[in-house]
């Protein structure tokens, strides 16, 4: 049992920055949940819909996640030639997600008249979801994941629900059976699964990753090498510089979107906010990982501790986080309007615009911190920039767009104008060595 | 004596509660190639890092050309190259790209050059800096830090993943550019039969302080290693103050005494009354021996 504990604690961990996203989804789900969707008077169907969209998407979260700290795990030799530790590895991992899947299920039964089978559908997404990080190929990580979509889809050729959630019990009955069977040892090393998990935890980054930016970064090669001493080739990489990043959260916005249903529920909108929020975030963790690479001619810029050089790094930040956002938000609307999506264009232009305010008001801030270990600096600079972003598009939303002349606006502008100034300067007045540490 | 390119005064630096350097003092002359030796953890990458700039120090003075790092013209900035222990990055990067785009940082960088390096280093201007290996990684960038012509060239471990073969290239480029340019070069290693080829002095940094800083033919010639020959093994003389190591053998005793000289020599044999022979001392003896001392 102890053995067990350890592992369930090192799944729980070992990646902290990941595990405090899925922490903050997952209380943010359980209280939509408990509070929210009770407050709202909907029909039994919607409450279903919204209710299993919900608990999917954390679920899929949460098997990633978990997944990825299994898969560390199989790096160990002894998963191939010890079965006592293979299966003690297994049962801590169905421990805590079936544990967590239960959570989900308590908070589904709450807007649930009487229990449901559906219910018990957020251990088997989670179990699916997994196999994103866990399966041995490509096609299986991209066709194990999708069973449960695939199987939900047969509800609009008019199949009962609870029939398809049996066939998903049944499927993820085998899957575990698989799991446990194959003792297939995944050799790719420690330093290749870790960059296959996550960007943000390593100093190394993902090999697809890079290998997708070699093709944009060949193709604009002549640009990228101008000798015009442009220091955001260094600190961005070419698919961030260019705009190209948003590609990749604008059809997870779309397609999760249509998946939903067009025009059932208008989630387009604060959807697209938090993805544009958290785009922002990345370019940020993405910088972060590579102001390293500036060791080499950091020196060649004047002023003293390094002041142009962190002047540059913030210009071209400034310029990145503007040009994703924008492209990705016009991405949005124009894709919205061709696919007629549920949208108000006006609230969407004039939230995301707030949003990048707020971005750059405090992204210098933010960009001081060490991404890697979480820090209380680290969780207060977050948590703040998702409150301002959440209370800025509340107010919006609650707000007569045509009138945007107020005093509540001109207070916002200041008082950003005021952050972005302090931030600036605590950032040009850090030491370049700390903005070198990425341990 | 020619002016010092670097100068540093009293420099000290910490972290939390260890004092890495503590009231450092050195300089380096124009033309010079040192290496800095010290053990693992002694504070050689702290103290390049600082002299890059890319490290605050507590107290002390550090001026490069006469001047401080905030006053430094960029023409001098310009004329800086270095390469950090720890090579990553660029990976999307071809190695063509990767030496024109880090050349765009100076002005002194010319593309028939840096091809000349590639050519001489074999490196392959198509292939991606992330399909290198960890030795041709470093390579490129030594080759992106020569390819500057630079004034000063500081280079942090910049041998440790080459092979032997490599290992003698890249000291053969340095003395060239060396001779050719009176580039200034420091450079660390653990390699120390390597610094002995190139250097023309060693400094070893020790107890957070340049603790010796010779000229390479005064530093093989201020140590020296002697076999004592005898028909019995021969303890330790008390009475011999020059004595950095004795070790005793069946035949005798071999012995590392500090600032040898003729007299203190025949003072030892007079001494243990035996007969003894002086036998050449490398650099990297030298560095065991005084690390032995130092213990």
């Amino acid at each position: 049992m102890g053995q067990i504990k350890k592992t369930i604690w090192f799944m729980l961990t070992h990646s902290k920055v990941s595990m405090i996203a899925v922490l903050t989804l997952a209380l943010f789900v359980l209280f939509a949940q408990v509070v929210g969707i009770p407050e709202v008077q909907h029909s039994n169907d919607k409450v279903i819909e919204i209710s299993v969209t919900l608990n999917g998407l954390l679920s899929a979260f949460i098997g990633i996640y978990i997944g990825a700290g299994l898969l560390k795990i199989k790096q160990v030799y002894l998963w191939s030639t010890n079965s006592y530790f293979r299966h003690t590895v297994l049962a801590s991992f169905y421990i805590i997600t079936g544990f967590i899947s239960l959570l989900q299920t308590w908070a589904m039964l709450i807007n649930l008249e009487e229990f449901q089978i559906l219910a018990l559908a957020p251990f088997c997404i989670a179990m699916f979801s997994a196999q994103a990080v866990l399966g041995e190929n490509y096609l299986l990580k991209i066709f194990i994941p999708t069973i449960p979509i695939i199987l939900a889809q047969l509800s609009y050729l008019g199949f009962d629900y609870n029939l398809i959630v049996l066939c998903l019990l049944a499927a993820t009955l085998l899957l575990i059976y698989s799991m446990y069977k194959s003792g297939v040892y995944r050799r790719s090393s420690v330093k290749q699964a870790l960059a296959l998990v996550t960007v943000s935890e390593t100093q190394h980054l993902n090999p697809y990753v890079i290998k997708f930016n070699s093709y944009v970064g060949h193709f604009f090669s002549k640009i990228i090498s101008n000798k015009k001493q442009d220091i955001s080739w260094a600190i961005s990489l070419p698919l961030t510089s260019i705009g190209i990043f948003t590609i990749l959260p604008v059809l997870l916005v779309i397609g999760s979107t249509l998946l939903l249903g067009k025009g059932k529920l208008p989630i387009l909108e604060p959807y697209s906010l938090m993805i544009m929020s958290t785009l922002i975030i990345s370019i940020l963790i993405e910088s972060r990982m590579l102001l390293r690479q500036t060791r080499s001619f950091a020196h060649v810029f004047g002023g003293k501790n390094n002041v142009v050089t962190k002047q540059k790094i913030l210009k071209s930040l400034d310029k990145n986080i503007i040009l994703n956002c924008l492209y990705f938000i016009l991405t949005i609307m124009v894709l919205g309007w061709l696919l007629k999506l549920e949208m108000s264009p006006q609230y969407l232009m004039i939230a995301s615009v707030s949003i990048i305010i707020i971005g750059l008001a405090i992204y210098p801030l933010l960009l001081r911190l060490v991404w890697v270990n979480v820090s209380w600096q680290l969780v207060i600079g977050v948590s703040t920039f998702a409150a301002l972003i959440f209370v800025v598009c509340r107010w919006l939303k609650n707000h007569n767009l045509d009138d945007m002349l107020s005093m509540e606006v001109f207070s916002f502008i200041i008082s950003m104008t005021i952050l972005r100034f302090i931030a600036k300067q605590l950032f040009i007045k850090s030491s370049y060595e700390s903005l070198l540490k990425n341990r | 004596m020619t002016k010092p390119i670097i100068s540093i005064s009293n420099l000290s630096k910490s972290y939390k509660d260890t004092n890495v350097l503590k009231s450092l003092s050195w300089q380096i002359e124009q033309g010079d190639i040192v290496a800095l030796l010290g053990k693992n953890g002694a504070g050689k990458s702290t103290l390049l890092e600082i002299i890059m700039n890319l490290r605050e120090f507590n107290s002390g003075e550090l001026k490069l050309w006469g001047q401080d790092w905030e006053f430094l013209s960029q023409q001098h900035r310009e004329q800086i190259g270095f390469v950090a222990q720890d090579i990553c990055g660029f990976e999307w990067m071809k190695v063509e790209d990767f030496i024109t785009y880090l050349g765009g940082f100076f002005p002194s960088w010319t593309k028939d050059y840096s091809d000349q390096l590639m050519q001489r280093w074999n490196m392959d201007p198509k292939k991606s800096v992330a399909d290198l290996s960890g030795g041709q990684n470093q390579i490129l960038h030594v080759i992106q830090a020569l390819s500057i012509k630079p004034e000063l060239l500081v280079l942090d471990e910049p041998v440790a993943h080459l092979d032997p073969s490599m290992r003698r290239q890249f000291i053969a480029e340095l003395i060239d550019l060396s001779c050719e340019q009176q580039t200034t070069v420091i450079f660390s290693s653990h390699i120390v039969s390597d610094l002995e080829r190139v250097a023309n002095k060693v400094a070893l940094l020790n107890n957070g302080k340049i603790e010796h800083y010779y000229d390479v033919e005064k530093l093989k010639s201020s140590i020296a290693h002697l076999k004592i020959s005898s028909d019995n093994a021969l303890e330790q003389s008390a009475e011999f103050a020059h004595l950095a190591n004795w070790q005793t053998h069946a035949d005798g005793a071999t012995a590392t005494i500090i600032k040898p000289s003729e007299q203190s020599i025949e003072d030892l044999a007079r001494l243990t009354n035996t007969k003894i022979e002086v036998t050449p001392i490398s650099m990297e003896d030298w560095y065991l021996e005084i690390n032995h001392g130092t213990n």
